[in-house]
């Protein structure tokens, strides 16, 4: 047997990090690296407590020849600082950038989104990847995230012997704290937009981590990919399918209402991200099929079953 | 309500016998909800049979399956023309086909009637939307004029406005013939003295057309399918053969609108 492959995980410390890290080790020889702490890790994970803009981040490398990154560590709290938020993002991925090409990692795998294409009333169905990034227009606490995704993939010139894979995910649903996941456990009925209802395309957690095994496996394999479940349905069936009801409510009192109680602290949904239940923004995931031969395990009703009965 | 239900549901099981690739919940991928097509059905066959009384020509023109564009005149202020269409294939052929249209782009912009097209099968007008539409083997329903054809004024009825070349490109591309339809009868469903555009365009329309009678005129559809065209592309193929082919597409429409209006007796019967 061959020995394991040194993996460096960031952002293991959140929900979707400790899954993916139980899912990964298996397999890997998972380095992780985040600087809030965390519980429940396996054992033989290795955790690095250091904020990723650190210059004690490059003894990471120095000390492990490590052979891939998988970027998961994205700042987004709205509620944190905008400018720490900006710099733990961009000085933390521009770093971890250049210590991949200087320490000859072989893969780069950054965890993007397909919200970086931005819900419109112009989309087409599926974006392929080449569709621009429109996300910031509206809604700028995404731009951080579309300056990521936009980072990353300069790097495709400036670093051409690392092998980056930016895998653009659907809504991700699981035993997570991420917006998606919340607004699919408010209480019914569940707030939504008037006259509204657009397809809805999410990923499972679990695959999700195949994803990113996969994108790993595939020798040579570099270049965006969209992924997501199988099957797409509206918000109005998905709500259905958990027997709760909808409540409808026009546009412009919904945004009011959600941005007072936004200030007031009493909801995690900015007032901007309602436009994710207003137009569709979903990926076309051809390419991850064809090049990456991903094939997802799990349909959207099966995504939507995992928010409550995955406990750990 | 069980009457209502029954006739909101008489077309449930010819729809269900149209091959649609549809997920557990009876959805497909382009948010079609096939329960809600069989009551749109319902409810819009009394207006074609009834209301406008639809003749149809030359349907035996329109392949049995496989992707087709379907190339129509646009007319009549709403697009009614397009409806009437795709009722004529699913009610008149022996092997029933779903026909997809093209939304304007400010359509999934408005509350419900976007929801509403949306479930009915219409898909916005992109050309991704179109090729994926197309290559999973769909009928697919272009009006190359698009609001320059429906908004005419009524002295230009009956007068081809200006073809865009987009649907040719598209059909070059994923080699897709092309069935010309004229649709006759529309233009004079809603008679309209202005248009005040500009207006319009204050409130995001593309047009704000006044009517001289604030109704939809009860006036008779006949609807002509002709001959279809098979183009092919190859190395040569420049701008101006695609110019070429989309003229001849439009030159047969006009042609077809012009021989059926010169047997219409009248616009009412």
């Amino acid at each position: 047997m061959s020995k394991k492959a040194n993996i460096l995980v960031t952002g293991i410390s959140g929900r979707l990090g400790r899954f993916l890290v139980k899912r990964l080790h298996r397999e890997f020889n998972v380095i992780g690296l985040d600087r809030r702490r965390t519980k429940s890790l396996p054992k033989d994970v290795l955790h690095y407590k250091i904020d990723i803009r650190r210059n004690r981040v490059e003894d990471i490398f120095r000390n492990n020849k490590i052979d891939a990154i998988f970027h998961l560590g994205v700042m987004h709290n709205l509620r944190q600082n905008e400018k720490e938020h900006h710099d733990f993002n961009i000085i933390g991925t521009t770093r971890l950038l250049e210590y991949a090409e200087k320490y000859k990692v072989k893969k780069f795998i950054f965890l993007s989104s397909t919200n970086v294409y931005g819900p419109k009333s112009t989309n087409s169905q599926f974006l392929s990847e080449n569709e621009p990034l429109m996300a910031g227009a509206n809604f700028s606490a995404i731009r951080d995230l579309v300056d990521l995704d936009m980072l990353v993939t300069s790097y495709f010139w400036k670093a051409p012997k690392l092998e980056i894979i930016i895998l653009r995910a659907a809504h991700i649903l699981g035993n997570l704290n991420n917006a998606p996941s919340n607004y699919l456990r408010l209480s019914s009925p569940i707030p939504t937009i008037m006259g509204f209802d657009p397809m809805m395309q999410v990923i499972h957690q679990s695959d999700l981590a195949d994803a990113l095994i996969q994108a790993y496996k595939t020798k040579g394999a570099k270049g965006i990919f969209n992924i997501a479940s199988k099957g797409e349905l509206p918000i109005s069936q998905m709500i259905k399918y958990m027997n709760k009801s909808r409540l409808p409510i026009p546009d412009p009192m919904l945004k009011l209402a959600l941005s007072q109680m936004w200030l007031a602290k009493l909801s995690s949904f900015p007032a901007r991200e309602l436009d994710h239940i207003k137009y569709i923004c979903m990926g076309d995931t051809k390419r991850a099929s064809e090049i990456l031969n991903f094939k997802p395990k799990y349909t959207i009703t099966d995504a939507i079953d995992s928010l409550n009965t995955l406990i750990f | 309500m069980k009457m209502l239900d029954s006739f909101l549901n008489r077309y449930k099981d010819k729809i269900g016998n149209i091959q649609l690739e549809l997920n557990c919940k009876g959805y497909d991928s382009f948010g079609l909800d096939k329960d809600f097509l069989a009551k749109m059905v319902s409810l819009a066959e009394p207006f074609y049979k009834y209301y406008f009384r639809v003749e149809t020509y030359g349907l035996e023109n329109i392949p049995k399956d496989g992707r087709v564009l379907l190339i129509s005149n646009h007319s009549g202020q709403i697009p009614i023309d397009g409806a009437m269409i795709g009722l004529a294939l699913f009610l008149e052929l022996n092997a029933p086909r779903f026909v997809r249209s093209m939304v304007e782009r400010w359509v999934p912009e408005l509350p419900f009637i976007s929801t509403i097209f949306n479930k009915a099968g219409q898909i916005l007008g992109t050309r991704e939307n179109a090729k994926q539409l197309l290559e999973n083997d769909n009928a697919l329903l272009v009006f190359p004029e698009g609001v320059r054809g429906i908004n005419k004024p009524f002295v230009d009825r009956y007068k081809l406005a200006e073809f865009g070349t987009g649907f040719l490109r598209l059909a070059l591309q994923t080699k897709t013939p092309i069935v010309p339809i004229a649709v006759i009868g529309a233009e004079e469903q809603i008679p309209v003295i202005a248009n005040f555009k500009d207006l319009g365009e204050k409130f995001g329309l593309p047009a704000l057309p006044i009517p001289v009678i604030p109704a939809i005129l009860p006036t008779k559809y006949r609807i002509y399918f002709g001959k279809p065209f098979y183009f092919q592309e190859n190395e040569d193929t420049t701008n101006e053969d695609i110019l070429s082919y989309v003229n001849k597409v439009k030159d047969t429409i006009q042609e077809m609108i012009n021989n059926g209006l010169s047997k219409r007796k009248h616009i009412f019967w």
